[in-house]
């Protein structure tokens, strides 16, 4: 049976799906890549905003956005094994 | 009214019991902020100030046990821990304070809540029952075991439904604290309650230490490997 994923996993996964689209990424594509809601979808990205893991970029041609990670988001992918033994171990997952 | 009763032979044991308390919950803290350094997620920041403030309340506690023999005459077989200097006081309300205080932010962390206004109230109101309580260290043992019973539920229920965090160690470890509180309850009445609440905390702390090198394991191995 599989498990529902906690905030963290679901962080992770968008970021993964950005960082493999080679840091730009259309928010549809991220809506088909990480299986949420259009609502949660834009709570995760606002989120991630927030707390510097991606940017929001203006694409002028056709009004709509994507979205680029920084190196803050790429540091949380690389010390996630790290963030998650703690918050399992800790039971804050 | 004493604040504690301490037979005098289990004073340097004491501090030394205090030192480890210190070290382990303030071990727990740094490693908290260093993974929130990462993920910038606030249970991880909450967590860390909560074994902060435990950290420093067991450090204060430490300062208690060192001067009181040093000062004072200890050789009546139990010494009453009460308004005996400026000093002890101090080292006293800083303990309960920063206790409570860690204890509320840890209990406010299990809550999965987001409301300073909520997390003001519950500190607040363990205070002001603390402040007009006529037997303070009773109330603060009290009051201590209440909220680490909320925590040992939110353990338990995680790791009886499976659907939470199921981690033993951890459940058992805030057993272990949550007697000890119980037991210090009784410390302002007979000394040996002094003596078993500290074997019962130390079991508590010894298993979230043991938690907190399994987790470190993996990543040690790793290091290892590197090198």
């Amino acid at each position: 049976m599989s498990q529902r994923r906690n905030r963290l996993e679901i962080m992770r996964d968008i970021l993964n799906v950005i960082r493999e689209k080679s840091g730009k990424i259309k928010p549809t594509h991220i809506l088909y890549k990480s299986n949420l809601s259009h609502q949660m979808m834009e709570e995760y990205l606002g989120e991630l905003i927030k707390k510097g893991f991606i940017v929001e970029l203006a694409m002028e041609k056709t009004r709509g956005k994507t979205y680029s990670i920084t190196n803050k988001g790429i540091t949380f992918l690389e010390k996630y094994r790290m963030i998650a033994d703690f918050t399992e171990s800790f039971g804050l997952g | 009214m004493a604040f504690y009763l301490v037979p005098n032979w289990f004073f340097g044991f004491g501090l030394i019991f205090e030192i480890i308390f210190g070290i382990i919950t303030l071990a727990v803290a740094l490693y908290s902020f260093k993974v929130y350094n990462y993920c910038l997620d606030r249970h991880c920041k909450l967590y860390g100030l909560g074994f902060l403030s435990l950290a420093l309340s067991y450090f204060s506690w430490a300062l208690v046990s060192w001067y009181v023999p040093f000062k004072f005459n200890v050789s009546d077989e139990v010494v009453s821990l009460e308004n005996l200097a400026g000093i002890v006081n101090f080292g006293v309300y800083a303990h309960v304070f920063f206790f409570l205080a860690g204890l509320v932010t840890l209990t406010y962390v299990t809550f999965d809540v987001n409301g300073k206004r909520i997390y003001s109230l519950l500190l607040s109101l363990v205070l002001v029952a603390l402040i007009f309580a006529e037997n303070k260290i009773v109330a603060f043992y009290f009051i201590s075991a209440l909220l680490l019973l909320y925590i040992v539920f939110y353990y338990g229920r995680g790791y009886i439904d499976g659907q939470g965090p199921r981690n033993k160690w951890i459940l058992t470890s805030f057993i272990f604290l949550f007697i000890g509180s119980v037991d210090f309850t009784l410390s302002a009445v007979n000394g040996i309650h002094y003596v078993a609440g500290h074997v019962l905390f130390l079991i508590g702390y010894l298993f979230i230490l043991a938690n907190f090198i399994l987790m470190l394991r993996p990543l040690l191995r790793k290091g290892k490997k590197k090198k």
